[in-house]
């Protein structure tokens, strides 16, 4: 008896004839969008660890995120515009996150499997195009649903008896700000940037996403800084408000305030311009690369299909710095793997650069006086007690420290890992090592001297206690982060479903860091001296448990590889 | 059946593939030889619409390999140099989804991989997931899906690699029953035994160029040489055989050099 799957599902109709409409086959697009969900349904089958749930997770981390800003109208006086501007940002926010994601999301990994049957380029495209749209739709709400709700009780000297249709107003233009961060990123970073004929042009392309992975983070730093905190006097507040109008999520905040009737009268125009723009850039940047990717689809899976071959004779191999530091081969291997990974995965270059960015223009933005000041970064309470520096020390680094572990451990080069077990490699989970190695010399270490660089310039000498329990927590991330399940670097299979957990890291880090600070900021409070007691013990016992776990790391690599 | 006109392939300043032209009558089974990237895999891909040619004109049953693409897929079978397939499918799953991308009717897909499965001797592992075959299994998979919908013309590329004898037996008496039955066949191998019993015509390119296309009778007079492998190292100057293997020795028995 033979067992496949049923050939037709009942629905989906109205979908088909819309397929069908774009001239696509509705048969081929239904076939494949359901062979797409049910390889990677079971590809995560039968595995317990925390990705088979991580997608479904990820939605309930938005909804749990979005619920802090829906109760922001119940503790402070906030208008319309403001708690617009809010949400519109931590949806910009997330969906740049999620980016990397949704770009894997498009890229077609199984093509090659249908590629000589006589399906088109369009039918592929458009499934996955819905594949991408139905996890857009699903983060959006998740992230949205609430404040949409929230709105309501907004309460203001301007509230309009519109009020009641703020959840209406709102989610479709929060929705509107999340097809253009989706749509700067297309153009800016996505994959159609590898199209681009000149090089030069695609590198431009590509780092021109700095730009947003450091505005809007900043804009959200700025909003809470101004806009909540009650002491902001109010020719500052009116001069901040300038910023926004230059940015995105002001054009869409704008736009809300714009459609509930909330404006005063000498901003009608204003917010009119505003709306416009928001309205015309997002069409302008959804249709066109729609339209240019659709169109190039084709040109697009050709490409793929040949650059295999094209991308591993540009490969170079070079002997990083700092291998020769290594005596143990499979270590040096390790290293070696990881910083060709780094070199290879833009994606992580372009972060590391991105944060350096963002503290930059931090850093030079709170130095205007007569506007800003470093206050928020230079406050200390203590010696080595600046939560505005520390959550920023912290935050970016375990970001960035767990982007590049993840990425490794969930690479899709795990191809490559045959030729790791063919070589005589003593140990080969001691390769691992050598993948955390990668993360403390290059990533670690350039951003802790940065970051000492400024404490320094700040509280002088006494800066290294500012930076001190921060490299701590870095080396316990490095040596607490899970290993891959097969023992090799770059050796797991790669499932869509997985790469969600991209969003988290940053999101966890932070959460943490602001947890931990807020502990030592409470000691202090109690008194300087348990202060200072929970600051050494938290310094010599994550110096003692850093050692501690790699050491235990290592009998137990012994043991497995024995 | 096969109509190619100036075929070129370039990759930057590399050309893979350099202004070929021939043409292929229904019902012939045409060998394609040469060395390790010689351009063999490339022509294929671009025969059946994978790759883009820089230039050049392709026709195959009838159809236009730039304009009616869609068409030109609907008549051919491909057996590509490496198995890509949907791991996580069983191997009815995978050849009940490749028959209805071609839009066979589903009692025709159901009775075709039931009869597929047993020729391939393949029914133990007909409802396993692919990700736990052999390459071996995989290979007769492969096989299997370019057969399935009945193609007039069939691109076969190293299609035995990792086959057992009787497979390859069965094979190859198969293609030429197709063949008799008016299937045009390319195929394309490095293997120069298979190509000399199954083939009546041969193909050799070298660096992307064409340097021979007539029957293996044609040129053994042609080249004065009687067995194919020596008309081959002639025609892709593969000489120095005797030189190389010396060098090859010494190179695997060579010591570290003393500091």
């Amino acid at each position: 008896m033979l067992k496949g799957f049923k050939s037709r599902v009942p629905g989906d109709k109205l979908r088909e004839k819309i397929v069908a409409m774009l001239g696509a086959s509705p048969t081929q697009y239904r076939l494949l969008l359901k062979t797409e969900k049910l390889v990677d349904k079971r590809a995560l089958a039968g595995k317990n660890d925390l990705s088979n749930t991580m997608l479904a997770a990820t939605h309930v981390f938005c909804f749990i995120t979005s619920i802090g800003l829906t109760l922001m109208p119940f503790l402070f006086p906030m208008d319309t515009f403001t708690y617009a501007l809010m949400g519109i940002t931590m949806s910009m926010i997330i969906g740049l996150w999620t980016m990397p994601y949704l770009d894997i999301l498009l890229t077609p990994i199984n093509y090659p499997v249908i590629a000589h049957t006589p399906v088109s380029s369009r039918t592929y495209f458009l499934v996955k195009l819905t594949q991408l749209m139905s996890h857009v739709v699903l983060w959006l709400v998740s992230l949205n649903l609430l404040p949409a709700i929230g709105g309501i009780w907004l309460r203001s000297s301007e509230s309009s008896q519109f009020q009641f249709f703020f959840p209406f107003v709102y989610l479709p233009i929060a929705f509107m700000s999340g097809f253009f961060t989706i749509g700067v990123m297309t153009t800016f970073a996505g994959y159609l940037t590898k199209l681009y004929s000149k090089k030069t042009l695609r590198n431009i392309a590509q780092y021109a996403q700095l730009i947003f992975f450091s505005v809007f983070p900043a804009v959200m730093v700025l909003i809470l800084y101004y806009r909540i905190l009650p002491a902001i006097p109010k020719d500052k507040l009116i001069s901040s408000l300038k910023w926004f109008d230059a940015l995105p999520n002001g054009w869409f905040a704008a736009t809300v305030s714009l459609a509930l009737g909330q404006i005063e009268r000498s901003n009608i125009v204003r917010n009119l311009i505003l709306t416009g723009l928001a309205v015309a850039s997002t069409l302008f940047l959804v249709l066109v690369p729609l339209r240019d990717i659709s169109k190039s689809y084709s040109k697009y899976l050709s490409h793929l299909l040949e650059s295999g071959s094209e991308q591993k004779s540009k490969l170079r191999v070079k002997t990083p710095l700092f291998a020769r530091m290594f005596r143990n081969p499979t270590v040096r291997v390790g290293l070696c793997l990881g910083s060709a990974y780094m070199y290879r995965d833009k994606q992580i270059l372009r972060q590391l650069l991105a944060s350096l960015g963002f503290t930059f223009g931090m850093v030079f933005a709170f130095a205007q006086d007569n506007i800003f000041s470093l206050k928020w970064i230079q406050d200390s309470v203590n010696i080595g007690l600046s939560p505005g520096f520390s959550i920023l020390f912290w935050g970016i680094g375990i970001s960035l420290t767990g982007c590049f572990i993840l990425a490794i451990r969930y690479s899709e080069h795990y191809k490559a890992s045959w030729m790791l077990k063919l070589a005589p490699l003593q140990a080969p989970r001691v390769l691992w090592r050598g993948v955390q190695a990668a993360a403390l010399l290059y990533i670690v270490v350039p951003w802790t001297l940065l970051m000492l660089c400024i404490a320094i310039t700040f509280w002088g000498i006494l800066g290294i206690f500012y930076v001190l329990p921060g490299l701590i927590v870095f080396l316990n991330v490095i040596a607490l982060s899970p290993k891959p399940r097969y023992s090799l670097p770059l050796a797991e299979e790669f499932v869509q479903k997985r790469m969600p957990s991209a969003i988290w890291v940053p999101s966890l880090s932070n959460i943490f860091s602001s947890v931990f600070v807020g502990i030592q900021f409470l000691t202090h409070v109690i008194h300087t001296s348990a202060y200072y007691g929970f600051y050494s013990i938290t310094v010599v016992g994550g110096l003692i448990s850093f050692i501690y776990f790699l050491k235990e790391n290592k009998r137990v690599e012994e043991t497995v590889d024995a | 059946m096969i109509h190619v006109s100036n075929l070129t392939k370039k990759y930057g300043q590399n050309t893979a593939v350099d202004d070929i032209s021939f043409e292929i009558q229904q019902g012939e089974i045409v060998g394609y030889l040469g060395p390790n990237g010689a351009g063999k895999s490339t022509t294929l891909k671009m025969l059946v619409g994978l790759l883009q040619p820089t230039s050049g004109e392709i026709t195959v049953a009838g159809y236009n390999a730039e304009t009616e693409l869609l068409e030109l897929k609907r008549h051919i079978g491909y057996v590509p140099e490496e198995a890509q397939l949907y791991e996580h499918l069983t191997l009815v799953e995978h050849l009940q989804l490749i028959g209805r991308l071609y839009h066979l009717e589903e009692r025709l897909i159901e009775k075709k991989i039931k009869d597929l499965a047993r020729l391939f001797e393949m029914e133990a592992q007909a409802n396993q997931r692919i990700s736990g075959f052999s390459q071996g299994m995989r290979q007769k998979c492969i096989i299997m899906s370019a057969l399935l919908h009945n193609p007039d013309v069939l691109f076969l590329d190293e299609p035995f690699t990792n086959l057992d004898v009787g497979t390859v037996t069965l094979m190859k008496t198969l293609l030429q029953r197709l063949a008799d039955l008016g299937k045009t066949i390319l195929y394309c191998t490095h293997i120069l035994e298979v190509a000399e019993t199954l083939c009546p015509r041969i193909m050799i390119i070298n660096s992307g160029n064409l340097v021979a296309d007539a029957p293996v009778e044609e040129l053994r007079q042609q080249t004065n040489q009687r067995a194919l492998n020596e008309i081959f190292t002639q025609l892709t100057d593969t000489t120095g055989i005797d030189e190389k293997t010396e060098e090859a020795v010494r190179i695997v028995t060579e010591d570290t050099p003393d500091a």
